[in-house]
C-alpha cells in the first residue's frame, strides 16, 4: 500500500487517529507519573488501560491475515480500509505497548513478548517502506515482467526458442553465401553456435546461477556487438533475437530479487504475529493471577 | 538498447493456465505460522510441567532474603487478585490479605500500639491506599534493600503543607516542619537536639532536661579536671587507688601527672560490653558484646565515676594510700541510713573491743549507759556521715525538694528522722539511651569520625584559661552538632579545587525508620536511672 502525499487523503483519518492516540497516551501516562513516587506499572490506570487496547490492536491486527485469506468471499470491508487500519492501528500500539511495560522488560515471558513485539514491528514497518518504492522499481526497471512463479518456464521457453533459432541460422547462412561458400558457412554457425553453447544457452537455463557475462548488461552489449561483428549481416536479426532473449532474462532476475525484497520479510511477520498472540493470550492469564 | 516483446508474442508464448500456478508462498507462511504458534504453545507447556512457567512470568528476581519463595508465587500473591501498589483493581481486602502474608514475618505493629496497622502514625483515611507493596516493591534483583524504600514514599506525606489534617491525634505533628529532601532548605534541624533557628527561649523549642545538678564535660577533658588556685591540677593519678590506675593512666604516665580523660573513657560503645561482678564493680576483662556498636552504653557510676568521685561515708582526704569507707551508689533514702548507722556500729565496736553486745540488755545495768552512750555516738556520727553524704550526693545529683540542700541539721532523734530530715530524694535521673529520638544513629559507621567533630562543644575551649565552671546548663543544646554537620557528608557529592565534601547517602531511609517503633513517643527515650 502506498503512503505518500497523492493518497494522503485516505490515510488521514488514520493518520489523524494514530497522532492524538500517542499524544493523549502520553499525555495520561505523563499526567499519572507527576507525583507518583515511581512510573506507573503496568497494572496501574493507564498501564492497564494501554495494555488492554493494545492487546485488542494487536488481535484485531491478526485478522487481516484471514481476512485476506479466508473470507475473500465473505468480505468484511474493503481490503484497502484493512490495510491503512492495519497499518496506522499497528503503529499506535507501539506507543501503547511502551507505555504499559514501560522499563521494565520482566521475565522470560514478557521479555519474550517484547522481543517478538519488536521484529513484528520492525518487519512490519520494513515491509511497508519497501511497497513504497519496490513496486515503482519494478515498473520502471522490469518492463518485461511477467507472473513471478512463471518465470522458470518462461525462460525455458526463451531457451528452446533461441536453440531452435540457432538451428536455422545455418540454413540462411547456406542461402546467403552461395554454393561454393561451405567452409565460410561452417565457419561461421561454429561462431554462432559456440557462442550459443557457451555462453547463451547456459545463461537462458532456469538453472543458472549468476556469474554469466550475461548478467551484465553492458557486457552483454558487447558480447553481441562482437558476435554481430564475425558474422554476416544476414545473421544479425537472430543475433538480435538472443539478445533480446538475454534481456528479458535479465529483467527476470531483477524482478526475481525485488520479489523477494517486496515479499519474504511475511515469512518473518506472519509467523511471529502468531507466536506473539499466543504469548501475549498466555501473558494476559498470568499477570492477572500473579499482579 | 533492449528489445521489447509485444503482447501478443507474450501472450502466444505464455501458458494460460499459469494463474492456477502453486500458491506455495502463502501455503508456507500459513505453515510457518502455525509452527509458530505450536511452538510458543509447546514452549509454555514445558514451562508448566517442568515447573519454571512461575519463575518466567516473574517480573523479576526477588531480593535474596526472600529467596526460599524464589519458586512459590503464592506466598506472597493470591491468585488473581492485585497487589501491587499502584494496581488499577487493586481492592483494600485483597491488600490486607497481603499484608497479613507479609506480616507472618514482619510484625510492624503491636496490640496495643497507638499508631497506625503499620507502627506509624495513623491516618484519618487511607487516600493513599497504604499496604505492605505501597513502599515495598519485589521483583527488583536479589540484591535490592527492600527496606530502603525510595524518598517519594516519605515526601507523599511529610512534603505536604496539610500534613497535621491527615494525621490522627499526636498534636507534636502539628508543629511538623515540610521535609521534602535532605538540604537546607528541604529539611528541618534536628527537633530533639533543639532547633538554633528558635533560641532557647522559644515555646516551640524541645530541649532535654537531664535532670543531673552538675555536670561539666568540658572540666571533665582538661587534664586534672580543674586547676587550684596555685595552678596545679587537682586530680592526679596518684589520688586514684590502685586498681583504676591503669584503667586511667597513659603510657608512661607518672603518679603525679595529672588524668587527662578521654571520650572514651566514659563513653563506650555497646559492642564492647562492660559486665558488673557480683558487687557492681566493673570488671575490664570482659569479652565483646554482641551489640552493633550503634549507641554507646550508659553512663554508670560504678564504672565510669567512682574512681574519682567515691562515696565517702566521711570526709576525708584524697590519699590513695588510705582509701576511705564508701557507701554503694543507688540506695534508697532508708537502705543508706541503715547502711551508714551499720557503720558506725561496727565502726563504734571496731573501737571499743571489749564492749559487750547485748541484745536485751537490762535496765538500769551498767551497760545499758554504756550501750546509750554508743548509740548516741552512732547517731551522731551518722548525722554527720548524712550531711557530708548531702553533699557529695548533692555534687552531682538534684533532689526532690531542692530547698532541703542547705537545711540545718539537727541531732535525729530516731532512724526515720534520719532518713528524712537529712538525705533528701534524689531526683531521678534521665538520660535518653538515644537522644535522636525519631533517626538513627549508628555510631559504629561512624567510628572513623573524630568525637570532636559531631560533639565540640564537650571540649575545652582554648580560651577557657584553667578554670571552668563546673555545671553546663540542664536546659541546653545536646553538644550533638546538628543537621548541618551531618549534611557534610550526606549530601550530594561535591568537588573543588580546595576540598570535597558529601558523597554518603541522604536518603530518607539512611536515617529513618518507618516502622520503628521508637517513632513512638512514648517509647522512645527510654530512659535510664531510677
Amino acid at each position: 500500500m502506498l503512503v505518500d502525499f497523492k493518497n494522503l487523503g485516505a490515510h488521514r483519518n488514520w493518520v489523524i487517529l494514530f497522532v492524538l492516540g500517542s499524544l493523549a497516551s502520553m499525555a495520561w501516562y505523563a499526567s499519572a507519573s507527576r507525583g507518583a513516587m515511581d512510573w506507573p506499572s503496568g497494572a496501574s490506570a493507564p498501564g492497564l488501560t494501554f495494555g488492554i487496547i493494545a492487546g485488542l490492536l494487536i488481535l484485531f491486527e491478526f485478522l487481516l491475515w484471514p481476512r485476506k485469506t479466508l473470507f475473500r468471499v465473505w468480505r468484511i470491508g474493503r481490503t484497502q480500509v484493512w490495510m491503512r487500519a492495519h497499518i496506522w492501528l499497528g503503529l499506535l500500539t507501539v506507543p501503547l505497548i511502551v507505555l504499559h511495560s514501560w522499563r521494565e522488560l520482566g521475565g522470560a515471558l514478557t521479555t519474550t513478548l517484547v522481543a517478538l513485539f519488536a521484529v513484528v514491528i520492525a518487519s512490519g514497518i520494513w515491509g511497508l517502506v519497501v511497497q513504497q518504492f519496490l513496486p515503482r522499481a519494478m515498473l520502471a526497471q522490469v518492463p518485461a515482467e511477467t507472473i513471478y512463479t512463471q518465470i522458470g518456464g518462461v525462460i525455458e521457453g526463451f531457451r528452446q526458442e533461441a536453440r531452435l533459432l540457432v538451428t536455422g541460422v545455418r540454413g540462411e547462412l547456406s542461402a546467403e553465401s552461395g554454393a561454393g561458400a561451405t567452409a565460410t558457412v561452417a565457419a561461421n554457425f561454429a561462431v554462432l553456435e559456440n557462442a550459443f553453447a557457451t555462453v547463451i544457452e547456459p545463461y537462458l537455463s532456469t538453472a543458472s546461477r549468476g556469474g554469466s557475462l550475461l548478467a551484465n548488461g553492458a557486457r552483454a552489449v558487447n558480447f553481441f556487438r562482437g558476435l554481430r561483428d564475425q558474422l554476416p549481416i544476414g545473421v544479425h536479426p537472430t543475433i538480435d533475437r538472443l539478445e533480446t532473449f538475454c534481456e528479458q532474462r535479465r529483467q527476470f532476475a531483477l524482478q526475481a530479487r525485488l520479489h523477494f525484497w517486496l515479499h519474504n520479510w511475511l515469512w518473518i511477520h506472519l509467523p511471529l504475529s502468531a507466536a506473539l498472540v499466543v504469548l501475549m493470550l498466555v501473558h494476559v492469564v498470568v499477570a492477572l493471577k500473579f499482579w | 538498447m533492449p528489445l521489447r516483446e509485444t503482447a501478443k508474442q507474450r501472450a502466444k508464448r505464455i501458458d494460460g493456465r499459469v494463474l492456477d500456478g502453486s500458491r506455495w508462498l502463502e501455503r508456507g507462511r500459513f505453515l510457518l505460522a502455525g509452527v509458530a504458534a505450536i511452538v510458543a504453545i509447546g514452549w509454555w507447556g514445558l514451562g508448566m510441567t517442568f515447573r519454571r512457567a512461575d519463575a518466567w512470568t516473574s517480573p523479576g528476581p526477588v531480593a535474596a532474603v526472600h529467596a526460599t519463595w524464589a519458586n512459590d508465587c503464592n506466598a506472597c500473591h493470591t491468585d488473581y487478585q492485585a497487589i501491587r501498589g499502584d494496581a488499577l483493581l487493586a481492592s483494600s481486602d485483597a491488600r490486607a490479605v497481603a499484608d497479613q502474608k507479609c506480616q507472618k514475618c514482619h510484625a510492624v505493629a503491636h496490640k496495643d500500639d497507638l499508631l497506625g496497622p503499620f507502627g506509624h502514625h495513623a491516618l484519618t483515611g487511607n487516600d493513599f491506599q497504604l499496604g505492605c507493596t505501597t513502599c515495598h516493591q519485589e521483583h527488583r534483583g536479589t540484591s535490592q534493600s527492600l527496606a530502603r524504600t525510595a524518598d517519594g514514599n516519605c515526601t507523599m506525606c511529610h512534603a505536604r503543607d496539610d500534613l497535621a489534617k491527615l494525621v490522627k491525634g499526636t498534636p507534636a505533628v502539628a508543629d511538623l516542619k515540610v521535609v521534602t529532601q535532605f538540604s537546607a532548605t528541604g529539611h528541618p534541624f534536628f527537633r530533639s537536639l533543639g532547633d538554633p533557628e528558635l533560641g532557647p527561649a522559644s515555646p516551640k523549642q524541645v530541649p532535654r532536661k537531664l535532670k543531673f545538678a552538675q555536670f561539666s564535660h568540658q572540666l571533665h577533658m582538661m587534664p586534672g579536671m580543674a586547676r587550684d588556685s596555685d595552678h596545679q591540677a587537682v586530680w592526679t593519678l596518684g589520688q586514684l587507688a590502685e586498681a583504676d590506675r591503669a584503667r586511667y593512666a597513659k603510657k608512661g604516665q607518672s603518679l603525679s601527672e595529672p588524668v587527662q580523660l578521654e571520650c572514651g573513657s566514659c563513653h563506650q560503645s555497646e559492642s564492647r560490653g562492660i559486665e558488673r561482678t557480683k558487687t557492681g564493680e566493673a570488671s575490664d576483662a570482659s569479652p565483646p558484646g554482641n551489640s552493633s556498636g550503634a549507641y554507646m552504653l550508659p553512663v554508670v557510676y560504678e564504672n565510669q565515676c567512682r574512681a574519682c568521685h567515691p562515696l565517702t561515708i566521711e570526709p576525708c582526704a584524697d590519699d590513695a594510700a588510705k582509701p576511705c569507707d564508701t557507701v554503694p551508689h543507688r540506695l534508697t533514702p532508708a537502705k543508706l541510713a541503715e547502711e551508714v548507722e551499720k557503720y558506725w556500729q561496727d565502726r563504734y565496736f571496731k573501737d571499743h573491743p571489749t564492749l559487750q553486745r547485748r541484745l536485751l540488755p537490762l535496765p538500769g545495768s551498767s551497760q545499758d549507759v554504756e550501750y546509750q552512750d554508743a548509740s548516741d555516738w552512732v547517731r551522731e556520727q551518722s548525722r554527720q556521715s548524712a550531711t557530708h553524704l548531702n553533699r557529695v550526693c548533692g555534687k552531682c545529683h538534684q533532689f526532690t525538694d531542692e530547698a532541703a540542700r542547705e537545711q540545718p541539721r539537727q541531732r535525729p532523734a530516731s532512724a526515720d528522722e534520719l532518713i528524712d530530715a537529712i538525705i533528701p530524694r534524689v531526683a531521678p535521673v534521665e538520660i535518653p539511651r538515644k537522644l535522636l529520638a525519631h533517626a538513627r544513629f549508628d555510631h559504629a559507621a561512624h567510628r572513623a569520625v573524630d568525637c570532636a567533630a559531631c560533639h565540640q562543644d564537650a571540649y575545652p575551649a582554648k580560651s577557657s584559661g584553667d578554670k571552668l565552671s563546673d555545671s553546663e546548663p540542664n536546659e541546653s543544646s545536646l553538644m550533638i552538632a546538628n543537621r548541618d554537620k551531618c549534611r557534610e557528608c550526606h549530601s550530594p557529592r561535591q568537588e573543588d579545587a580546595a576540598s570535597s565534601r558529601g558523597g554518603a547517602r541522604f536518603d530518607c531511609a539512611e536515617c529513618h525508620r518507618y516502622h520503628n517503633p521508637a517513632a513512638a513517643p512514648s517509647r522512645e527515650t527510654g530512659t535510664i536511672g531510677n
